[in-house]
């Protein structure tokens, strides 16, 4: 029964490279494949790919999409290694699909409880690649790791008590030889956290705390025992600096979102970014873009981490476009504030002090008659990724201007229930726009805006062709000249997009991927 | 801010009210109702879990070992909808009529006593490492991948099946694992298990374990052979090397998991 086997013929194989930490050092020199959420450490979303360029894009055409029977929205950015493209679907399963055709060669498919507890949908953003193996965060709270051949479970952890209102729909991020996950579940009152697991064992290798227990540091920011239900998730991929040896990661609101009365004080670290040694989880510092939150603005934007001159100085930065509105140059060794301006629309505060605290304007705490304020509740921009160019140097990200009244109400915490003190209203008259906007970080000045109907979900990728790709809710994925936002090319996909793009080299060309709807859509050009 | 005309977003909090399936009782229990569930457990759920529960393809029902969910609620849902990424389907029918097999499927817990497998886990570890299964097995990551993954094939299979796939592997063959080989034009020849084909491509895991996507123009030939690729042990192995074989598989557990 040897049978085929037993005329065996060596072939030279596309090879099954396994993803190394050398590589995803180096993931910026292989543009050819996609091996992290961002893109690289550096979270540019930025690839060298220019075969498709300002001068060609108008010839883009659809090669394939893969579709599925899905009811949840999609919110996977592939990974693309050797040839094969690996998706989430939700609730959290895993496929690859092969990157000529877009057919499957493998679906990992995960059962579920009946009683799921996800604020904003079964969603799940991405699996990270190290060794041979894919690791996926679980609407269940759990983090596996898959054999990137069959889709075969090598392990399976719980990260927390699903029961409890944790979740986790973050793409996990490798670090060494550790798998860093985040929590969901700021609208059932966790006590977040980001974890590192042994990416060989899936044993927990450290946690931080991103609610201080009392006595710790930060837990001055609390009172009595509203720690424990205190929120501070971190449901989005951060960034890591090798060379500082940092991970980065943002967090998001302090619970319950929209009554700030149970949780007096600062409330550390929600809404902040937090640095931590990459082997211990150590805290090393961390910035606070809004403290004592009462508008859900979660700061889980990716950290975009950016070497360059500041005022006459070279600096290692980290740029990050905040829900709360504000755009900040921080200095990612020491959390230094160095500036800080208004992208959107906002009347919440005046402005942002020497050391970057917001000024907060009277009269814009919700309230039980309702404050309507700028931003709304999504904020300025939110978790859809910006991209940041460094041909063009410019930061580009979508962004939401629009207002909404927030409601403040009672707040009882039960496990697993919704812990939100009320719920911000629309104002239907007048819904907001959208745009992406192109900044300059060292001045926060806008270069130009490409105008939409509707605010936006969409994540942004740049390319060394000059191309900037983004996506609309009403189903556009469109390319725009990274220099002037000229659009260049534009397709209907049917289906929103509340996605990231990327792209990756198959068989030499570039293709460049979306999830929009219920499918994934890939192009390339008309040859 | 008042006369703003506002949308209260109530059916945000409509979406979040989960099914109640975990803490419902089944309402069909009467003996008429074990006996109409019996009738569609049957023809829907005897191929693979046997005449009387025993299990075979699927896994054995009457310990009462239901790992995803013992409840009356559980069980509905399990019917109902199948199980994700297993071979578990679900049966589409009325809930009244899956209540009844729930209370069939209840009725046959506790029939049989569990029965000690005769053979050795540890011998029959050894025996697996000793054949060299682990060429195409997985087990926790550990292995090759052209065979199925046996990690957790105890949970899911019983010891007289695998007995039947050690000694005559040919007898039921999934077509998940029946292998192709493919020529090309330029003669190269790649054997391996099928994962996945359209009439212009296929997509496969050759002998050396890549995943590759071939364009069938490109091929001078494309055969299938629904043959498993398993050899059969019914001479290699004695009858007590097989018992312990059995065993070890048998021991095979997944951790972990949701339930």
């Amino acid at each position: 029964m040897k049978h085929f086997l037993s005329i065996l013929i060596l072939v030279s194989a596309a090879a099954a490279g396994e993803i190394t930490y050398q590589r995803l050092l180096e993931a910026n020199s292989e543009p050819g494949n996609w091996l992290t959420y961002s893109g690289g450490y550096a979270s540019h979303r930025h690839s060298k790919l220019d075969q498709v360029n300002t001068g060609n894009v108008s010839r883009l055409k659809m090669l394939w999409a893969h579709q599925m029977k899905i009811t949840e929205k999609l919110e996977t950015t592939p990974l693309a290694i050797d040839g094969v493209l690996y998706i989430t679907r939700p609730p959290s399963d895993v496929i690859a699909l092969d990157a000529v055709t877009g057919r499957p060669f493998w679906t990992y498919r995960r059962p579920m409880p009946d009683k799921l507890t996800a604020c904003c949908g079964q969603v799940n953003r991405g699996v990270a690649a190290f060794g041979g193996r894919l690791y996926v965060g679980t609407i269940d709270a759990h983090l596996v790791a898959l054999d990137a051949r069959t889709g075969s479970v090598i392990w399976d952890v719980e990260v927390a008590d699903y029961r409890a209102g944790y979740s986790v729909t973050v793409a996990p991020l490798v670090v060494k030889d550790k798998i860093v996950v985040g929590i969901a579940g700021g609208e059932y009152g966790i006590r977040g956290f980001l974890d590192a697991y042994d990416a060989k064992s899936g044993k927990r290798a450290w946690r931080f705390y991103t609610v201080p227990a009392p006595g710790e540091p930060g837990s001055e920011t609390w009172k009595g025992d509203a720690w424990k239900t205190g929120g501070a998730p971190t449901w989005v991929t951060g960034s890591y600096d090798p060379k500082h040896n940092l991970i980065y990661w943002g967090t998001g609101n302090p619970s319950p979102d929209w009554n700030g009365d149970v949780r007096p004080g600062d409330n550390l670290y929600s809404c902040s970014v937090i640095a931590l040694d990459a082997d211990t989880g150590k805290r090393k510092w961390h910035f606070q873009f809004t403290p004592h939150d009462l508008h859900d603005w979660d700061a889980v934007q990716i950290p975009v981490l950016v070497d360059g001159m500041f005022r006459g100085q070279k600096r290692e930065m980290m740029y990050w476009a905040n829900r709360n509105g504000f755009f900040y140059v921080l200095d990612r060794v020491t959390g230094e504030f160095l500036r800080g301006a208004p992208f959107v629309r906002l009347t919440w505060a005046s402005g942002l002090d020497d050391r970057g605290r917001p000024v907060r304007n009277p009269n814009t705490a919700p309230s039980r008659e309702g404050a309507l304020v700028y931003p709304g509740v999504q904020g300025g921009t939110n978790w859809y990724s910006p991209s940041y160019s460094p041909l063009t140097g410019l930061m580009y990200f979508s962004v939401w201007d629009y207002a909404s009244i927030y409601y403040t109400g009672d707040a009882p915490y039960r496990p697993g229930n919704r812990f939100l003190g009320s719920v911000p209203a629309k104002i239907p008259e007048d819904p907001g726009t959208g745009a992406v906007r192109a900044i300059e970080p060292e001045t926060g000045k806008l270069r130009w805006e490409y105008k939409l109907l509707s605010t936006p979900n969409a994540g942004i990728l740049s390319t060394a062709g000059g191309v900037v790709f983004g996506g609309t809710n009403e189903g556009h994925f469109f390319a725009l000249d990274a220099a002037t936002g000229k659009e260049l090319w534009r397709i209907n996909t049917g289906g929103q997009v509340i996605a990231g793009p990327m792209t990756y080299l198959s068989g030499g060309k570039q293709r460049i991927s979306i999830a929009a709807g219920s499918a994934l859509f890939t192009f390339g050009l008309d040859e | 801010m008042m006369g703003i005309r506002v949308s209260l977003l109530l059916a945000l909090f409509a979406s979040f009210l989960p099914a109640q399936h975990d803490d419902e009782k089944n309402p069909h229990q009467t003996p008429a109702d074990i006996e109409a569930g019996g009738r569609i457990y049957h023809s829907h759920c005897a191929e693979c879990h046997g005449i009387r529960g025993e299990g075979g393809r699927g896994p054995d029902l009457t310990r009462g070992d239901f790992r995803h969910g013992a409840s009356d609620g559980a069980l509905l849902r399990t019917i109902s909808k199948g199980i994700a990424g297993t071979e578990m389907p679900g049966v589409y029918f009325s809930d009244d009529q899956v209540w009844q097999v729930v209370a069939f499927v209840k009725s046959l817990s506790g029939r049989q006593r569990p029965v000690k497998l005769p053979g050795s886990v540890s011998e029959g570890e050894k025996l697996y490492r000793k054949n060299g299964c682990g060429r195409c097995h997985l087990v926790r990551g550990e292995g090759g991948r052209l065979g199925p993954d046996l990690s957790d094939v105890g949970a899911q299979r019983t010891a007289a099946f695998l007995k039947t796939a050690l000694t005559r592997p040919q007898q039921q063959v999934l077509p998940s694992y029946w292998q192709v080989r493919v020529t090309g034009k330029d003669g190269k020849a790649i054997s391996g298990i099928l994962m996945n084909e359209d009439h212009v491509s296929l997509q496969m895991i050759d002998s050396e374990e890549n995943l590759r996507s071939l364009l069938k123009s490109d091929l001078a030939s494309f055969k299938v052979d629904k043959a498993s690729m398993m050899p059969s042990y019914e001479r290699t192995l004695g009858a007590k090397e097989l018992d312990d074989v059995v065993a070890y598989l048998a021991s095979l557990r997944r951790d972990g998991g949701t339930r």
